[in-house]
């Protein structure tokens, strides 16, 4: 009996030693979900300098950036800036972020000045 | 002659406690051996594997809720996340439902015999999800949701 009730007790030891995992993947996924970074990005993107084009060197330092703090893939596109019916400048800037588990890629319409 | 039989009577009660006991020690071994497999396996094994299921579904939950949160006016966003292969030894699949009563998002993680449930909390009535199905490995997630044509 007692061989039983030790087999028994090993096997519920093994259960024990999960229970730790238990709430790993949630705290995971909202942990480590890179919402920071994508709001940091549009953030930048927002505020770049209206004469910003792709040779400045803004871009390829955001490049680096991105790689070395984040180990993501960002880069962007602005277009020129335009001036709607009203007078106020807008242009659309596309980004990309990829950091191997999310993708992103969207157009923002950003304002400038005109 | 009396006198001999008691002195002899030793070899009777010492056979009569014998049995009485070994009686008594199986049924307690029938009991415990019965029992052992309710109280040591199954029960922790069910609080188990209903929690690692409620995990599972709580973290599709919040992700879709991130999704949901960043998801760009135009152009797209995707994420693909990793979810645990078994619970246990058991396969086990996702269910993603539209709850049209509770005006939300049900996400149901079940192997057939225990079934947990996670609610999207908040964006459940503003954000339309499709209902699916999926199993464990690599999931991706999208918005909006890709089309086939």
């Amino acid at each position: 009996m007692g061989f039983v009730v030790s087999a028994f007790i090993l096997a519920s030891a093994i259960m024990v030693t999960q229970v730790g995992f238990v709430g790993q993947t949630a705290v995971e996924g909202a942990l480590l979900f890179p919402k920071e970074q994508i709001r940091d990005v549009r953030a930048l993107v927002g505020s770049l300098p209206p004469e910003d084009s792709d040779n400045s060197g803004i871009r390829e330092d955001v490049r680096i950036l991105a790689l070395a703090r984040w180990n993501a893939v960002v880069d962007y596109r602005a277009d020129a800036s335009r001036s709607t019916s009203q007078g106020y400048g807008i242009r659309r800037v596309s980004l990309f972020y990829e950091d191997g588990s999310v993708t992103c890629e969207e157009v923002l319409n950003v304002a400038a000045d005109s | 002659m009396l006198q001999q039989i008691r002195d002899k009577e030793s070899a009777v009660s010492s056979m009569l406690e014998y049995t009485i006991i070994t009686a008594f020690m199986m049924v307690l071994f029938l009991t415990v051996t019965v029992a052992s497999d309710e109280v040591f396996l199954t029960g922790p094994s069910e609080i188990l594997r209903s929690q690692e299921y409620l995990d599972v579904a709580n973290s599709v939950s919040v992700r879709v809720v991130d999704l949901a949160v960043l998801a760009p006016e135009e152009g797209m966003i995707e994420c693909r996340f990793d979810l645990p292969g078994r619970v246990g030894v058991r396969p086990y699949s996702e269910l993603i439902v539209p709850d049209t009563e509770e005006n939300s998002i049900r996400i149901e993680v079940s192997d057939g015999e225990i079934t947990s449930r996670a609610y999207l909390s908040g964006i459940g009535g503003s954000v339309f999800v499709p209902e699916m199905m999926s199993g464990p490995g690599i999931i991706s997630i999208s918005y909006p949701e890709e089309s086939d044509d």
